[in-house]
């Protein structure tokens, strides 16, 4: 039943955002549809910057060992906030069940 | 007096009628055709009395009847929806049969009849084991039963059998040991008829009994639902909701939204094939070809040359340790920031600056 409850709240996320972004894709369309292939174009260009920086790192000469050290640090900084907010929030939903 | 007396004789004949000797009697009242075979010698048992086979042994020896049969010869003729009554009998009789060693009984069956032609309705053997039911003066003339054994088995031919003849089979091992003759009976009564109110009552209950069945698996199902605490389910769900989040939905915002980090997923890419920059366009194919390629190759080639390995240490402290020492920096005040408990600030990679929204105590202010 629990994983019934959850799964439903998901899917009730999921539909929110699509309910919530499709008018506006819709409307994108409907009043400026030169605007749409625009934000495409700005996408695709951050794809072709994306696909340069491998390259780039290895201009660095960054050891994997660095490398690793590096992606896990960033990893942390954003996890721990995460986490630490996702326990805060499963507290205060814990308090406002039990009262 | 005389009219009690009267009760009780009467009770007496009703005893009577409900013992299993009135069953025998009922059961074998037409006698079947019968065959023995002993030691794959098949005889035609109907040689004595009332079609009794009867078969002498000598004195002080131990016997063996090889699968008593009665297989040959005797068909029936069934249609859908019939029913098939058997009624058998066997039993040995002898007044000095002093040891019975060993029986196997397999009972009767409809030889090559499978449970897709009939359904069993009832079967009901009735061990008949050193009971004495019949007197040197009864009826039969039998004395000294020393092994009898009844069955009565109902079937229900169903609907769809495709043969409408079936051969009857009773395999019984016998071994025993006698000082005398013995007399050895085996009968065999069958008849046919529509399906009984019995049967169409089960059938009936049958019914209801799988529907009740169907309903408490469902109420057993719904209750293992409500009970069950497991969130497999949900954190599949939860993980595929940004698994399946692709970059060009959402008219192509998402593919900005998760350039930071897609860019974290990039740095930790290893670069494997050159890059290569289109110099100049061929204006007859409206640019679509470029004029020519440079290629520029991994630097990994460079870099794996034991000749700067040691340059590449001093450039990785130089290059990676002012980096990796921001980042303690920003991981400790993060992780600051994250212990406070009034603290509801959630630190999210920004592409145009740093800022975080805290939230205390119902307002609002930008730090």
């Amino acid at each position: 039943m629990i994983n019934k409850i959850l799964e439903g709240i998901f899917n009730l996320i999921i539909s929110l955002v699509n309910v919530i972004l499709s008018p506006i894709e819709n409307m994108i369309n409907l009043l400026v549809p030169s605007l749409l292939p625009g934000i495409g174009v700005v996408g695709d260009f951050i794809d072709y910057v994306l696909s340069y920086i491998p390259w780039v790192v290895s201009i660095l000469g960054l050891t994997s060992t660095t490398m690793a050290i590096i992606s896990g640090l960033i990893t942390a900084i954003v996890m721990i906030p995460l986490t630490a907010h996702a326990i805060k929030l499963g507290i205060k939903w814990y308090y406002a069940l039990k009262l | 007096m005389k009219k009690y007396f009267l009760i009780f004789v009467f009770s007496l004949l009703s005893l009577l009628f409900l013992s299993p000797l009135n069953t025998y009697a009922a059961s074998v009242s037409t006698y079947g055709i019968e065959y023995c075979v002993q030691n794959n010698i098949t005889t035609l048992c109907n040689t004595g009395t009332n079609g009794s086979f009867n078969y002498a042994y000598s004195n002080n020896r131990v016997n063996h009847i090889s699968f008593l049969t009665f297989n040959t010869n005797h068909d029936i003729n069934v249609s859908a929806g019939d029913t098939v009554t058997l009624s058998a009998l066997f039993w040995v009789t002898n007044d000095t049969i002093n040891n019975l060693t060993e029986v196997y009984d397999l009972g009767p069956q409809l030889y090559g009849a499978t449970a897709n032609d009939f359904d069993i309705i009832s079967i009901e053997p009735v061990d008949m084991t050193n009971t004495i039911f019949w007197s040197q003066n009864s009826q039969l003339d039998y004395y000294d039963i020393s092994y009898q054994h009844l069955y009565i088995i109902r079937l229900q031919a169903k609907n769809n059998i495709t043969r409408e003849y079936w051969r009857l089979r009773w395999d019984i091992d016998l071994s025993y040991s006698t000082t005398a003759s013995g007399t050895y009976r085996f009968r065999v009564n069958v008849s046919t008829g529509s399906p009984s109110n019995d049967y169409l009552i089960l059938q009936a209950i049958q019914g209801i009994s799988n529907s009740q069945n169907q309903t408490t698996d469902a109420i057993n199902n719904m209750n293992d639902n409500i009970n069950d605490s497991s969130t497999d389910g949900a954190n599949t769900k939860g993980s595929n909701f940004f698994a399946n989040f692709g970059n060009h939905d959402n008219a192509h915002l998402s593919t900005i939204l998760t350039a930071p980090l897609r860019l974290f997923s990039a740095m930790q890419t290893e670069c494997t094939q050159p890059i290569n920059i289109p110099i100049g366009f061929d204006n007859s194919t409206n640019g679509a070809i470029p004029t020519r390629n440079i290629s520029i190759d991994c630097y990994a080639n460079f870099w794996n040359r034991e000749d700067v390995q040691t340059f590449r240490t001093f450039w990785n402290l130089l290059i990676g340790g002012p980096c990796i020492y921001g980042l303690l920096v920003l991981l400790m005040k993060v992780y600051n920031q994250a212990l406070d408990p009034l603290s509801d600030s959630l630190y999210t990679i920004e592409m145009h600056s740093s800022s975080k929204v805290s939230k205390k105590e119902g307002s609002e202010e930008k730090v």
